[in-house]
């Protein structure tokens, strides 16, 4: 827990910088292995030409290097499913993996200052983040623009004011809005998310079960389909002293309330459908850009979960409405540790005032 | 005193402290609660350093023989400040460190002390002139024991202050128990109080709940009964939470063992500096509690005490000082020894470019203040004086962000912001 050091402070805690971002790397694993499971699956489900809809057979290297291997494209293996996902993910893991990297060496050599310690996170949230198949030209440039001017020309990691990674996701919904919407382009193919089925045909008609979406069949990018597993990673990372659960508690709490003020879809559809509890988990608690006050925190919480609702309702065609949300939450978050500090200083005054002192 | 009259006796209710958050960190190695004797050290010193913004006028030169009690220097401001040598003996060397300031005095101590009597009868405790008291602590050095927030310096200009502090709990890592350093000098301690309870409007005496005390010879004294985690010992929360500093509002405060001295000086007329020290850490053979004096060479209190070469820091772990050769003597502000083995001791690596600061939740679990510490740490951080000042930074010290320090992830050193940030407010002031 703890290491001595030869000049001050001589004891530190070992839960330190770099420990912070493997923390939010492992906690995101669990949602990243049932995504990667659930679009595999999907990819095999769908990969066999469907002449009523005019879809012509998808004919890409992975389901190839799948049968090369002799595991069966059976869409109910989970082994297969996995296996495809992995696959599907690799070339796009790789490139965000390279692409942060090396803006992270660039900048470091420029300032001559240590490698941020923040680069491999940011583009696995990044890359959690996409759908199968978005081309790697659009990846790399969205990632780097999230990078640069998000990240690193405020100075890194502790600096910046809207998390990088979501910076390039929003990126891309502006930049290449045909690339998302509607739906998730799948390997160039649209789907609709479980989100749009339920608000369009509603949850009865959809054919979307709740709990299936809840647990990992909700479709849409690698790592956001499981609302069960974000769950999971967002009490680990309350376990291990770095998510803050204000802000975690402070969405879910915003989703619910403003869920309730729309009859549509059922307010406990919300949670569990679309990127909101990985991006609640995930994104939202980044320490750079969490409130300092502990009323801050809350706010930004309930701010960003009533906003993703708000987006959802006004253009249900968008699916990734949870990350607008977030955008606004983060730009105002300043506002309310401005007036939570404001209130704190004049509580002070107050105290100075009467020069209480209890008897 | 037994039978003191009633409205001597401390106020009918103790007031009471529950601090929820905070941090005892559970470190491996900690004394024994048993008080040895040290044996006597051939050397002493006196650390300059800890005085802050003194200029010395020195009254001695190298080669000079003093006896305790003797003056060392005077501030050269305030010539009536004195500072006094904490053994007898030749003077050895004068260490000056940055800046021409002081580092240390050593002193070549084989020769026994006798503590000099430097007061006769005083009168009773209780109807001490506060002007009386000062001086008589002013030409002991004892005065040097009193420190002042804002700023943690020696109040010179001001005779009273509006709050007085001595905190009988500790709850430093690896500290001793007051409660088995005063056992036995009581009496002292009571005496003590009961002088300084002359300088101040009121005199807040923090102790834990089980501690007993003898009765206390003033009506302004307010008993708390402070419990929780560190940093509840630490003089600035509970002057924060008792009674906050503004820039024209001091609190004052005081090491319970130098009360004890005080308490000493005014009831015998002797001077003593003896000190119940805690060695403690995973260096060490024995870790225990050591009855000692202020300036006792440390080299040679843990030469016994370690087997192979140790990282020694002076006061508590969280917050104390890296000793070295010149500056390795008890000073005027320690109480104990953290003793860690020279090996697992990183070098410290990266703290040329400290990551940047990252909030986490952590923070506030150790931090009893009401001030947002996350706000607090950012401000002293970029040097906004101004919200630091309105947070409450005047009442704080080192020691205090020692905790925020210790759970940041990037390893900050908020202690030395918030010296620069409070320099500056200084010198605005």
């Amino acid at each position: 827990m703890h290491t001595f050091a030869r000049s001050g402070p001589y004891i530190r805690t070992r839960r330190d910088t770099r420990f912070v971002m493997l923390a939010f790397i492992l906690a995101t694993l669990p949602a990243a292995g049932i995504g990667l499971w659930s679009i595999g699956r999907l990819v095999l489900l769908t990969q066999a030409a469907d002449p009523a809809e005019m879809l012509p057979a998808i004919d890409i290297w992975q389901l190839r290097a799948l049968d090369a291997l002799g595991i069966s494209g059976n869409s109910s293996s989970v082994i297969a499913g996995s296996l495809l996902g992995v696959l599907l993910l690799a070339p796009a893991l790789l490139a965000t993996l390279a692409v942060s990297r090396a803006w992270a060496e660039i900048f470091a050599r420029v300032r001559a200052r240590p490698v941020d310690p923040g680069w491999a996170l940011t583009a696995w949230l990044f890359v959690l983040l996409l759908p199968a198949g978005m081309p790697l030209h659009l990846v790399t440039l969205a990632l780097s623009f999230g990078l640069v001017f998000g990240c690193y020309v405020f100075g890194g990691t502790g600096r910046y004011l809207v998390n990088p990674a979501l910076l390039g996701s929003v990126f891309l919904l502006v930049a290449y809005p045909s690339q998302f919407v509607p739906g998730v382009w799948i390997l160039g193919t649209a789907h609709a998310t479980g989100w749009e089925t339920v608000a369009v045909l509603g949850p009865d008609q959809s054919g979307v079960a709740w709990i299936g979406a809840l647990f990992g069949t909700d479709i849409g990018a690698f790592g956001t389909s499981s609302a069960a597993a974000c769950g999971l990673g967002a009490l680990l990372l309350v376990v291990f002293g770095i998510g803050s659960w204000r802000i975690m508690l402070g969405a879910l709490g915003g989703v619910v309330l403003v869920g309730l003020m729309f009859t549509d879809v059922p307010w406990y559809w919300q949670p569990v459908l679309g990127s909101f509890a990985f991006v609640a988990a995930f994104i939202a608690t980044d320490p750079t850009t969490m409130a300092l006050t502990a009323t801050g925190r809350w706010l930004q919480g309930a701010l960003f979960g009533a906003l993703t609702i708000l987006l959802r309702m006004l253009n249900p065609e968008h699916p990734e409405g949870t990350l607008f949300a977030l955008l606004l939450a983060t730009l105002v978050t300043p506002a309310f540790d401005h007036l939570v500090t404001r209130r704190q200083i004049q509580l002070r005054q107050k105290l100075h005032a009467h020069d209480t002192i209890a008897t | 005193m037994a039978s003191a009259p009633a409205q001597w006796n401390n106020r009918p209710h103790t007031m009471e402290i529950q601090i929820h958050r905070g941090l005892s960190l559970d470190l491996a190695g900690g004394p024994q609660q048993v008080i040895d004797s040290a044996p006597r050290t051939t050397r002493a010193g006196f650390i300059g350093a800890e005085h802050r913004d003194i200029r010395p006028n020195l009254a001695i030169a190298v080669g000079d023989t003093i006896k305790l009690g003797d003056p060392l220097f005077a501030d050269r401001r305030h010539p009536e400040l004195c500072f006094t040598t904490p053994a007898s003996g030749r003077i050895l060397d004068i260490v000056w460190g940055s800046k021409r300031r002081l580092a240390s005095i050593i002193i070549d101590s084989t020769a026994t002390d006798s503590n000099p009597i430097l007061l006769d009868d005083p009168g009773p405790l209780s109807a001490l002139r506060a002007d009386h008291i000062r001086s008589i602590l002013m030409r002991s050095g004892l005065w040097s024991a009193v420190r002042a927030r804002p700023f943690s310096i020696i109040p010179v200009a001001a005779a009273r202050a509006p709050a007085l502090f001595v905190s009988l709990i500790d709850t430093h890592p690896w500290s001793a128990d007051p409660a088995v350093v005063i056992a036995g000098r009581e009496r002292e301690l009571a005496a003590g109080l009961t002088v300084l309870s002359n300088l101040t409007e009121r005199l807040y005496v923090c102790k834990p709940p089980p501690l007993a005390l003898e009765p206390i010879e003033a009506s302004n004294v307010q008993i708390v009964d402070v419990s929780g985690p560190h940093p509840a010992g630490l003089p600035g929360t509970q002057i924060e939470l008792l009674a906050p500093v503004r820039h024209d509002r001091a609190a004052w405060y005081v090491g319970y063992q130098d009360v004890m001295a005080i308490g000493e000086l005014f009831t015998t007329g002797r001077l003593t500096h003896e000190r119940v020290i805690a060695i403690a850490g995973p260096g060490l053979k024995r870790p225990r509690l050591l009855r000692t004096h202020v300036g006792a060479s440390i080299d040679e209190l843990l030469t016994e005490e370690t087997s192979a070469d140790s990282f020694v820091v002076a006061g508590s772990i969280l917050s104390g000082r890296a000793v070295t050769p010149d500056t390795a003597f008890l000073g005027r502000y320690d109480t104990q020894l953290s003793v860690l083995p020279m090996r697992p001791v990183a070098e410290s690596v990266g703290d040329e470019y400290p990551s940047a600061m990252l909030p986490l939740e952590r923070f506030d679990a150790v931090w009893p203040l009401h001030s947002p510490p996350l706000v607090l740490l950012r401000a002293l951080l970029s040097g906004d004086t101004e919200t630091a000042e309105a947070l409450g930074c005047l009442g704080l010290d080192e020691e205090d962000l020692a905790l925020c320090a210790q759970v940041c992830p990037a390893g900050i050193d908020y202690g030395a912001a918030l010296r620069g940030v409070l320099d500056d407010l200084r010198k605005q002031i």
